[in-house]
């Protein structure tokens, strides 16, 4: 990516902000923190230009917004330990006084092991090939396809409303 | 909303993303990988030097330091017990030569006499 100038870097950023926000934000879960992440991961690429070639820039893009996202999430994680705080969960992120997206959508999707949230997150919410998700996550495209099946049948079960009962006194 | 589309719903980011951005980028570059890196190389470098000035010499080994301090005449005085007799010797001829004490009437004046 050698030659790239500041102006085109910022319209690759206009590009990429919206689908790799959406990631980010479902590992943070703060609007603000999850720009700053993103800005972040695309300011480490800035910096290690020389080294990325233009067809592997998307994968080492959200590669590394995703391991800064973890990071920062269990460096919360450890602190929300150490300083006795006793939240029993992260508050929910607002906007307009209204949460940004349901409780139940958060813990259902904290809830899911890192390896398949990655994979059903950039499929579903970067709108990536399976390829393309292989390429990131480092497995092949087979098991990108199984991850986020079993991702998906994860968050139905853990998302369906409680079944009724039947009553017993009217039978 | 159902449950299912809010779960992949897209969210538009924060308002003046691309403004900070590339305010961010236009900041000095600042290598703080390289500072950190070269500061830990130099005070690794630092404690090696001191471990090798302040390296302890080989103690003794306890079984010689042991039999040394228990034949020593000052252990005897600080007990109050009897000295035991120690073999003195003088140099005589580059030589060691072993002497013995006298009994002297003045106790300022010690005699020796070589055997």
């Amino acid at each position: 990516m050698t030659g790239v100038d500041e102006t085109s870097w910022v319209e690759l950023y206009r590009a990429l902000e919206k689908p790799l926000y959406n990631v980010v934000y479902r590992w943070l879960w703060d609007s603000m923190e999850s720009q700053d992440g993103v800005q972040e991961a695309f300011l480490r690429c800035w910096h290690a230009r020389a080294r990325i070639r233009p067809e592997g820039f998307k994968a080492f893009v959200y590669r590394t917004a995703l391991n800064l996202a973890s990071n920062r999430r269990r460096a919360r994680k450890l602190w929300r330990l150490v300083s006795f705080e006793s939240l029993p969960e992260e508050p929910a992120d607002t906007r307009d006084g209204a949460p940004v997206l349901s409780r139940d959508v958060q813990r259902a999707i904290d809830g899911l092991p890192e390896t398949l949230k990655r994979v059903l997150l950039l499929c579903e919410l970067a709108g990536m090939s399976y390829g393309e998700v292989a390429a990131i996550v480092g497995v092949r495209e087979g098991t990108v396809g199984s991850r986020r099946n079993r991702g998906l049948a994860l968050l139905r079960e853990r998302l369906q409303p409680p079944q009724e009962l039947p009553d017993v006194d009217r039978a | 909303m159902s449950i299912e589309r809010e779960l992949f719903e897209l969210l538009e980011p924060p308002a003046g993303g691309v403004e900070r951005f590339f305010a961010r980028l236009a900041q000095p570059e600042v290598r703080t990988a390289g500072v950190g890196l070269a500061a830990f190389s130099v005070a690794a470098l630092l404690a090696l030097v001191a471990v090798l000035v302040y390296r302890p010499t080989a103690p003794p080994s306890p079984g010689v330091a042991d039999n040394s301090i228990v034949a020593a005449p000052e252990l005897d005085r600080l007990l109050g017990r009897e000295a035991a007799p120690v073999p003195l010797t003088v140099k005589r001829d580059d030589q060691p030569v072993q002497i013995e004490e006298l009994p002297s009437s003045d106790p300022q004046v010690r005699i020796y006499r070589v055997l």
